[in-house]
């Protein structure tokens, strides 16, 4: 899987309410701590980060001929490596074009498996990949569109999100490591956003080896991508030397083309957000889409008042509710499973969705098992309305190699579904889709710390353990801490491991059970007579 | 006017009477105490425990006596590791059969067992553990304050 061939490690700095925070991204990544203190902020950062890196590298030509004009079109840049090889020697150029024909032939000379499961590693020859490296670090053409992301996914001005106490503005650093390359630096993206102007930069390591048809056979199919390469040889080949610095060129930024997903990664990974509020916006979709709908006549003739104000998670979220069509089942079969395994265990019924018949508008129902009818979704309870959504993402939207990110999963659960569902999320993590949570639960944290320590027991073992077809590795699993040091310097994040003996996270949770256990002796005894103060 | 301190100090060995709460890698601070008081190492060879259980430390105070109020008898247990129920209420129970012995019988006392842990991660399961079995000394049911290692003593007798 993707995402355990992969280190990413975010740094923030500033942002927020958080001061520090150091985190890298696993499997299941939880952030736990007290209210108010930048769980969901961290959260919907990571998301922005991703719907960036998904939406504007999606594409590899983007990445590589994309510039951002000052009224914000996209047009074409082909300067990049164009400026870079025309510094070159003619001597270095022809050792370029030595090199690549003697790299395609090497690849293209390789067996292709008509599944293409053979991943050929023969890098890129230095001589070419160190100009393709300089090239792909240009994207400073970026800086504007990250940060409106991060504007749109917050629903503020990005200058309101850098805290006051901060003189450098905030600090986004992003460093992710290749599995294979981990004895060597890793590729760093950092982004500061200040008062006025925006940084956006990358950097790749001098010696990291690049691998262009490592991207071909998980990305596109071999054959495709053997006959790019035939024509790249035909092109480098070409005796026309007035031809030959566009054939170069041309070649560069195919190679490139080629490589920027393979330098982004799982940082491009679709990614879906369930706010906190989702099970009001389960109940009150229409509202507020009815609302938007009622003042659109009305726009040329008059002003329209305010608009219903959402941020881009919650608007993102509604977005994909809304275009939730029950004839589109996702292909996922672990997905379509993992939907009715909520429903069977947590739900006991199906959340149903029927089109209104003249618009195709959504309508989500709820059918309780061994009942005739079904009921509308803003009948039903709290936790019906805050599963829903997850059963249908997983019906519907999400795919492997996903993320999902679901704010405060407990919420409206009683304690023994908090546990059931975490047991969920817990497949939905071995299925292959990457979950974050933020979480105040304690007990959510309990049953995680039971399913990691239930991988330390021998599967034969594990029979008649709940949750036992769940149990999740230690390295699955990060638990990252938020604490308050002072109010006026922000929070501080740090990872918590599992103690191995208790079983548990130290979360500061049970601070909190201890005092009120306190109080409750101290009340006792004086009652009592133990204890005669106060 | 009863002075129950000078009375154990004179009858208790020098060797077991601390001026330490500590244990092996748990520890309370005696800051802000009453003057008057005396700690009994219960690991003290020279003392003869009724029981093979004991806690590590009991604290007495008569200063509240003296300003005529109850005295303090506070058994406590230190736990650098984990903290177990069924290990530490027998522990602190036996600490008050011994504080039984030694504290004259005419005299009204405030009793607390004190339970500090090095471990901050407590499980719901404990906590009831803690609320059901409260420890006895004489005719007092008190139960268990839990304590941080580091922690002061006087903040648990408030």
């Amino acid at each position: 899987m993707a995402q355990q061939s992969e280190k990413i490690e975010i740094s923030v700095t500033n942002f927020g309410p958080i001061a520090k925070a150091d985190i890298d991204l696993r499997p299941l990544t939880v952030f736990v701590g007290p209210s108010n203190i930048g769980k969901t902020y961290l959260a919907v950062l990571v998301y922005a980060l991703h719907k960036f890196f998904e939406e504007y590298l999606l594409h590899p030509s983007l990445w590589r001929y994309t510039q951002i004009d000052s009224t914000g079109r996209k047009t074409l840049n082909l300067d990049a490596s164009h400026k870079l090889l025309n510094k070159l020697q003619p001597n270095v150029i022809d050792e370029i074009i030595r090199d690549s024909i003697d790299w395609i032939d090497a690849v293209t000379s390789q067996e292709v498996r008509p599944d293409y499961s053979n991943k050929i590693d023969i890098p890129l020859p230095e001589s070419l990949a160190s100009v393709i490296r300089q090239s792909l670090a240009d994207v400073s053409k970026f800086e504007e569109m990250i940060v409106e992301e991060i504007e749109r996914c917050f629903g503020i001005e990005a200058k309101r999100l850098i805290r006051h106490s901060s003189r450098g503005g905030s600090k986004v650093d992003i460093h992710r490591w290749i599995a294979t390359q981990q004895d060597i630096d890793p590729i760093k993206y950092g982004l500061i956003i200040g008062r006025g102007k925006h940084k956006f930069t990358a950097s790749l390591p001098n010696d990291m080896p690049l691998y262009a048809q490592d991207i071909s056979t998980r990305r596109m199919p071999r054959w495709r991508f053997d006959h790019d390469l035939r024509i790249f040889k035909r092109i480098v080949s070409s005796d026309d030397s007035d031809e030959l610095p566009t054939s170069m060129n041309r070649f560069v930024d195919s190679l490139g083309d080629y490589i920027s997903p393979y330098l982004v990664g799982s940082l491009k990974r679709r990614v879906h957000y369930l706010p906190a509020g989702r099970t009001g916006m389960m109940k009150a979709h229409r509202v507020v889409v009815g609302s938007m709908f009622r003042r659109l006549p009305i726009s040329g003739i008059q002003a329209i008042p305010a608009l219903p104000a959402l941020d881009g998670v919650a608007a993102d979220f509604l977005e994909e509710l809304l275009e939730l069509d029950k004839r589109r089942r996702s292909r996922w079969t672990d997905g379509r499973n993992l939907a009715a395994s909520l429903e069977n265990r947590m739900l006991f019924g199906e959340i149903q969705i029927e089109p209104r018949p003249m618009t195709g508008y959504p309508e989500f129902y709820y059918q309780p098992q061994g009942w005739k009818d079904n009921i509308p979704l803003k009948n039903s309870s709290s936790m019906v309305s805050e599963l829903a959504p997850v059963v249908l993402y997983l019906r519907h939207v999400v795919r492997p190699g996903d993320a999902i990110i679901i704010d405060e999963p407990e919420s409206h659960l009683h304690p023994a579904m908090q546990v059931e569902f975490i047991r969920q999320l817990a497949a939905v993590v071995q299925s292959g889709v990457q979950v974050i949570i933020t979480t105040h639960s304690e007990l959510v944290l309990e049953e995680l710390g039971n399913l990691m320590k239930l991988s330390d027991l021998p599967k034969s073992q594990r029979k008649g353990i709940k949750g036992a077809e769940y149990a999740l590795k230690y390295d699955q699993v990060g638990v990252w801490r938020f604490e308050q040091k002072d109010r006026s310097k922000g929070s501080v994040v740090k990872e918590i491991k599992l103690h191995k003996e208790y079983g548990t996270f130290p979360s500061g949770f049970s601070d909190v059970a201890k005092d009120t256990y306190n109080d409750y002796a101290e009340i006792s005894n004086r009652i009592s007579g133990a204890s005669m103060n106060g | 006017m009863v002075d129950i301190v000078k009375a154990l100090s004179n009858q208790l060995p020098v060797e077991c009477q601390a001026t330490k709460c500590s244990g092996a890698e748990c520890s309370l601070e005696l800051n802000n105490l009453p003057k008057s008081y005396v700690l009994i190492d219960m690991d003290c060879k020279e003392l003869e425990h009724p029981s093979g259980k004991r806690c590590d430390f009991i604290f007495i105070s008569d200063e509240d006596v003296i300003n005529k109020k109850d005295a303090w008898v506070v058994p406590i247990e230190l736990k650098s590791g984990r903290l177990d129920p069924g290990q530490v209420i027998p522990q602190l129970r036996a600490g008050a059969c011994f504080a039984d012995t030694i504290m004259p019988k005419d005299i009204k006392v405030q009793f607390v067992p004190i339970v500090a842990s090095g471990n901050t991660s407590y499980r719901p399961s404990e906590f009831e553990e803690f609320r059901k079995y409260p420890v006895k000394f004489r005719q007092i049911r008190a139960y268990i304050k839990l304590a941080e290692c580091g922690e002061n003593l006087s903040d648990q007798l408030r």
